[in-house]
């Protein structure tokens, strides 16, 4: 279980949405990369029972996902994942472009 | 040369435009009411800068067209809540360079339900692809963890946000163009129903339908009670998205802004901010300098903001008068220029100076544009 993000091939900067030159080195030449986890640092609960989060990357960055399968504290490590019906356990679902998906390796 | 401005006007907001509005009547009216307040006819106009997320098909030269405006400048500026700060920064500079004599700066949106609902779904591609399907229906649920994020670094509680919001709507009693004018309490605020924890129905903008424009001319000199511009500063992506939100851009600009406008923070009279949320408004302030350094956040709401000994957005703001989509960014602006000309009714206040802050367009996590402008009356 993995959600893909974005790896510049010029300095391994690992970037989430996708940019089009790297914001660190300038380079135009990047790759998919599967990022596995991230650390809850804010959850927020929505009037519909929806559990939202902003969770870190290791290495990488912020991003924000949707929790499924139960809830999270903060510091808690969850997998990550672009399915949005992951399999049992709690898992932090990003939603990609369905393109995206289709580079996923 | 100094550019002022002589003349403000708006559309009237309101939560249920009458079938039938639209986007571009909407901000047509506004553009009437500043020219009328400054004494001006439409064909005294030889710039025009627009701002608005509903407008299309059109863009700002149909718009001009359709009023009947001939101009040589024309600029449209699609940065939402910073959009203010940005045709004004534009428009200084070209009054100053001789393209243009006479400038309105409008904007304006028709924002029912099913609008804001269109506009929050394809806010950007980052949004539309990442964010949308979370689910995620508008900006809520991101400011309400930048929120908690600032209760944290700052030790705010509940409270300290109430305390804005509650003040904001004692203002809005007497602006008679605010949507919620009746008073709010304390425990009201604390006991609304929950939109996205920690945030609850006060703590976010009310929608509604309307537009903001001004008048801008070479300053000419006395006999004209106007807003002169001493600066304009703006900051677009500061960090690349890669921070935690709770510094706006304008932690960067607001050093120079201070120095072309040759005052400092602690001399102004009146704060418009950009208050999206309440957290945005401390968090605005504390970058602008208004909130000095060394004090306590939650101080500084109680002391100073809660008792009104510094007024901070006397049209009862965003929160109170309501968002009318990308004129949300002109609301301020048009209220400080109110105060400092003296055209501002029962909640006139005496102030010399004034700062208006702009904030806006979320970009995956937090806002990325910003914009500070220091005002000064004169007559």
């Amino acid at each position: 279980m993995s959600a893909i993000i974005q790896a510049c091939l010029g300095c391994e900067t690992l970037l989430f949405p996708a940019r089009l030159f790297c914001p660190r080195c300038g380079q135009e030449d990047f790759a998919p990369f599967s990022a596995e986890h991230g650390i809850v640092e804010q959850t927020t609960r929505l009037a519909g029972g929806t559990v939202l989060a902003t969770l870190a990357i290791e290495g990488g960055p912020r991003v924000i996902a949707r929790l499924t399968g139960g809830d999270a504290a903060p510091g808690q490590r969850l997998p990550l994942t672009n399915d949005p019906n992951a399999a049992s356990g709690v898992h932090a679902y990003i939603p990609v472009h369905p393109n995206v998906n289709e580079d996923k390796p | 040369m100094t550019v002022s401005i002589i003349g403000t006007g708006q559309s009237p907001y309101t939560r249920h435009p009458a079938p039938g509005t639209d986007t571009a009547q909407v901000i047509a009216r506004a553009v009437r009411n500043a020219l009328a307040d400054a004494g001006l006819e439409p064909a005294d106009v030889d710039g025009f800068a627009v701002s608005s997320f509903t407008l299309g098909p059109d863009h700002a030269i149909d718009l001009a067209w359709r009023m009947g405006l001939r101009l040589t400048w024309l600029m449209q500026d699609t940065n939402g809540g910073a959009s203010a700060g940005g045709m004004l920064q534009h428009a200084v500079r070209a009054i100053e360079a001789g393209d243009a004599r006479v400038i309105v700066l409008a904007a304006g949106d028709l924002m029912d339900a099913a609008a804001f609902s269109r506009l929050v779904a394809r806010y950007n591609r980052a949004t539309e692809d990442h964010l949308a399907p979370l689910p995620m229906n508008g900006p809520n649920a991101l400011f309400a963890m930048l929120t908690t994020r600032q209760m944290e670094a700052l030790g705010l509680s509940r409270e300290d946000y109430g305390r804005i919001a509650v003040t904001q709507r004692q203002w809005a009693a007497d602006n008679p163009a605010a949507v919620y004018r009746k008073a709010l309490t304390l425990e009201e605020y604390l006991d609304a129903p929950t939109v996205a924890t920690p945030l609850g129905r006060y703590d976010c903008v009310p929608p509604v339908t309307g537009g903001d424009a001004v008048v801008l001319v070479a300053d000419r000199g006395s006999g004209t009670p106007r807003a002169r511009v001493l600066s304009v500063r703006a900051s677009y992506n500061a960090d690349q998205q890669a921070g935690d939100g709770l510094a706006t851009g304008l932690r960067g600009c607001a050093r120079a802004g201070w120095e072309d406008a040759g005052i400092g923070p602690a001399e102004v009279g009146l704060a418009c901010v950009y208050d999206d949320y309440p957290a945005m408004v401390v968090a605005q302030l504390a970058d602008l300098g208004v909130q000095p350094p060394d004090e306590d956040p939650a101080g500084f709401i109680e002391r100073r903001i809660a008792t009104r000994s510094l007024p901070v957005n006397t049209s009862g703001g965003q929160l109170s008068a309501g968002q009318a989509g990308a004129a949300a960014g002109m609301h301020g602006l048009v209220e400080a220029a109110r105060q400092l000309m003296g055209r501002a009714g029962a909640r006139q206040i005496s102030a010399r100076h004034a700062v208006v802050s702009g904030y806006g367009m979320v970009l995956y996590r937090y806002g990325a544009c910003a914009t500070m402008s220091v005002l000064e009356a004169a007559a």
